[in-house]
Formats: structure tokens, C-alpha cells, sequence
């Protein structure tokens, strides 16, 4: 049983205020450097963890540019092209979205009365839009026959053919 | 009043010095083993960052090579080809022709150019596009670039230029404002050894830079291996018939500490070459 009367715990009050002691700093200090020790090893971790990401944004939008580069040959054909004036302001064929957060934008521009350059920016965004990493690649393509050379020229039927050489263009 | 005061006994204070130096020196030992784990920790993130910056780099110089197979010396931009060292030639960038002063003068629009630096005279060749006709393919002709200015603008209101002279052999004709011409650089990748370490180095061939360390420390030996492979994956020895390039680097910590063995990485790339049709 315990029990207690205004008494005792006067005569006890004066002891304990008297007491004295490291244990709360000592608790403060230990927890501080413990804090200290764990915080620093979530920091290399973190370093880690976005040197990582950097990479694989990267690569995304890298990769993003080179669908963009793919969709647009398989999208645009001769007449579409012959439409186009030398040098003039080139075509936008738009924003695709290809992944999550994965955006390219492609363009195509007439060189000379044959050359046509497509332009296809890979963007990786985050969740508020806001760009983290864009790649630009470009694809020298001309108009071709599409048949055999005679025949194709006689019924005027014409392709879309990248560069057979140096085609392909990293853009910065 | 001091005698009625309690106090500790010499053993009591013997007692509680030692347990204070037992728990202090844990602790020591702790923060040592964690400041050790930490340092490690941090070294090696450094060393997974950089082989990633660095296959990074080689990925973006390799990608836009070109090969053709049976093809003449100016359509492969693989030089030289080794186990631990490559000599290629880098595109630097692409512009085009808004203007032909000359036979052998062209302008490039500024606004049209891309790279990442200027073309420079002496270092830098252009490739000029050259359309085939009903007898002749496609072609890039090179030239040597004798002067480069940057004083001439465009006509029609397209803004600054860069006037570049080339030299007159081979010839060009019918050249045609719109056309493409590519500036290519001799580079060089290779592993060596500096300070009693590896390296991967670069070096400009065409500029006659000395090599530049751009990774490392890498392993001896092992530290940057290149294998060449054709259409099939297959190994291959003849520099027209690479379609792609297996890259393997392998890196090591600054210092390991104490008598260990430094902690090692490896990041292989396989990077396809880009304008290397597989047919």
C-alpha cells in the first residue's frame, strides 16, 4: 500500500530538487548522435537513389525521342511531305504521350526539294508537367520511289525512306 | 552538517569510471565502424554514379557511328578497333547550308546547328550531303575545314552563320542551299594507366590532344573492354561489320582502407550503332 501525506511529501520535495544529473543530456546527446549517424546513411542512400534516377529519366526520354522518331515514319507519307515548302515552317505532327510522365514532340522540316528532317524531342516530366530530362533526335529522310524505279516513276508512287547513311542525328 | 551529508565509497567511483570507460569506448568504436561504413558507403556510390556518367558518355559518342559493310573508309567511323581502345570518328554536329558564297565556301545557319561546340578549323571535317542520282547513290563527301568565320550572316533574314572554307578536293556539285553537312572529329576511348592507376581516357586524334583521364579509377587490364559484334550478336573482327558495341566497365573505390581488397563495380552497355543498317 502506498500511501502519503502532505507531510512526507514535504520533507521528500527539497531531496529531489536537490538530485542532480547527466541523463537527460546524456539521452539528448545519444539520440542526437544517433539521429545523426541514421540521417547520414539515408543521405548516401538518397545520393544513390537519385544519381539513379537521373540515369533512368534520361534513358526514358532518350528513349521516348526514338518512338517519336518511329512513330513519325510510320505515320507521314508522300503527299503529306510534298506539301511541304523548302525551308519553310516545319510541320508539327504534335505531343504523343508514350509512358507515364513520357511525353515526345515531333516536327518536320523540308531541307531541299528531297531531304526532310524530322525532329522528335523525348521529355520525361514529373507529376506536376515540370520537364526532368529531354533527349532530341533527328531522322534525315527523302521521297523515293516505293516500287521498282520505272514502274514506280510511270504510276508516280512515292515513299518515305530514312538516309541509308548517317540518317540518324543525335540533336542537343 | 558535512557529516551528515552521504557521499560514494572508492568503489562505487572505481565502478562507475569503469563502466563509463567500458560504455565510452563502445561507443568509440561504434561511431568508427559507422564513419568506416559510412565513408564506404559514400565511395561507392560515387564509383556507381560515375561508371553510369561514363557509360553514359561512351553510350551518346558511340550510338551515332556509322558502318556499311564493304563500304569505302569515309562511310565507317570505326578506325581502329581494339580489345581496351577504340579510334572512331565522333560526330560533332550538323548544320544547314543557307548560303554558297563560293566553290568552296559554305554558310550554315546558326539558328540550324547543332552540336556541342563550333566547328574548328584544322580539328574538324565536314561531311557534305551529296543527292544520288539515276547512276550514283546518296553520299556524305568529306572535306578538310580550311578556315571557319562567324562574321557573315545568312541572307534573307535567317540570321548569324557559320562561314565555313573547305578544302577544294574532292569536288562538289550541285550543291543546294537545305543541305545537310555533318562536323566529325578522330576520338579516341582507351584504358591507361596514370599515378599507378587506370583510367578510361579520351583523347582528339585529329587535334592531337594528349589523353584526358574521364573515368576511374577502373581495374588493371579489365577496367574498359570493348567487344564488337555484328548483325547476328556475333563477334566480329571486321570493323564495317559492327552493328553494335558491347561496353563492360569496371571500377574501384579511391582507397579501401585498412589491408582489403577495394570494392569493385561493373556496368556493361551494349550500344547499337545507329547508322549501321543491319541489312
Amino acid at each position: 500500500m502506498i500511501s502519503s501525506s502532505p507531510g512526507s511529501r514535504h520533507r521528500r520535495l527539497p531531496h529531489v530538487q536537490g538530485e542532480s544529473g547527466v541523463a537527460l543530456v546524456a539521452a539528448v546527446f545519444a539520440l542526437t548522435l544517433i539521429g545523426a549517424l541514421v540521417a547520414s546513411s539515408f543521405f548516401a542512400g538518397r545520393l544513390e537513389q537519385q544519381s539513379g534516377q537521373n540515369v533512368l529519366f534520361s534513358g526514358q526520354a532518350r528513349e521516348a525521342a526514338e518512338a517519336g522518331l518511329a512513330e513519325a515514319m510510320a505515320t507521314v507519307n508522300a503527299a503529306l511531305l510534298e506539301d511541304l515548302p523548302v525551308g519553310g515552317v516545319p510541320l508539327d505532327l504534335g505531343t504523343v504521350a508514350v509512358g507515364e510522365e513520357v511525353t515526345v514532340h515531333s516536327k518536320i522540316a523540308r531541307l531541299t526539294s528531297r531531304l526532310f528532317l524530322i525532329r522528335a524531342q523525348g521529355t520525361r516530366h514529373d507529376a506536376s508537367g515540370a520537364a526532368l530530362a529531354t533527349r532530341t533526335l533527328g531522322m534525315l529522310v527523302q521521297l523515293v520511289a516505293s516500287g521498282a524505279p520505272p514502274q514506280a516513276e510511270a504510276e508516280d508512287q512515292m515513299g518515305v525512306s530514312r538516309l541509308a547513311e548517317r540518317g540518324w542525328v543525335g540533336l542537343y | 552538517m558535512l557529516a551528515h551529508r552521504r557521499g560514494f565509497t572508492l568503489a562505487e567511483i572505481m565502478l562507475g569510471l569503469v563502466v563509463t570507460l567500458v560504455v565510452t569506448g563502445s561507443i568509440y568504436n561504434l561511431l568508427l565502424a559507422t564513419q568506416r561504413v559510412t565513408r564506404a558507403q559514400a565511395q561507392r556510390v560515387m564509383l556507381q554514379s560515375s561508371l553510369r556518367a561514363g557509360s553514359l558518355i561512351v553510350l551518346n559518342e558511340l550510338a551515332e557511328l556509322s558502318t556499311a559493310t564493304g563500304g569505302t573508309p569515309d562511310q565507317n567511323d570505326v578506325l581502329t578497333m581494339g580489345s581496351s581502345a577504340i579510334t572512331y570518328r565522333a560526330m560533332r554536329g550538323m548544320g544547314i547550308i543557307c548560303h554558297l558564297p563560293g566553290a568552296t565556301v559554305i554558310r550554315l545557319a546558326r539558328s540550324t546547328f547543332t552540336g556541342h561546340r563550333d566547328p574548328q578549323a584544322g580539328r574538324d571535317r565536314a561531311f557534305v550531303f551529296v543527292p544520288g542520282n539515276a547512276e550514283t547513290a546518296d553520299s556524305w563527301v568529306p572535306r578538310d575545314i580550311v578556315t571557319v568565320a562567324t562574321a557573315a550572316p545568312c541572307p534573307g533574314g535567317q540570321g548569324p552563320g557559320i562561314t565555313l572554307t573547305l578544302s577544294s578536293s574532292p569536288s562538289l556539285e550541285a550543291l543546294e542551299v537545305g543541305t545537310p553537312v555533318r562536323i566529325t572529329e578522330l576520338m579516341e576511348f582507351r584504358l591507361y594507366r596514370a599515378d599507378g592507376r587506370s583510367w578510361l581516357g579520351a583523347r582528339s586524334v585529329s587535334a592531337g590532344e594528349l589523353i584526358q583521364p574521364l573515368l576511374g579509377p577502373l581495374t588493371d587490364v579489365s577496367g574498359f573492354e570493348l567487344e564488337y559484334l555484328d548483325a547476328t550478336g556475333s563477334p566480329t573482327a571486321d570493323r564495317s561489320d559492327v552493328k553494335s558495341i558491347q561496353v563492360r566497365l569496371r571500377g574501384m573505390v579511391e582507397s579501401a582502407g585498412d589491408n582489403a581488397a577495394p570494392p569493385e563495380e561493373e556496368l556493361v552497355t551494349r550500344v547499337a550503332l545507329r547508322n549501321s543498317p543491319a541489312t
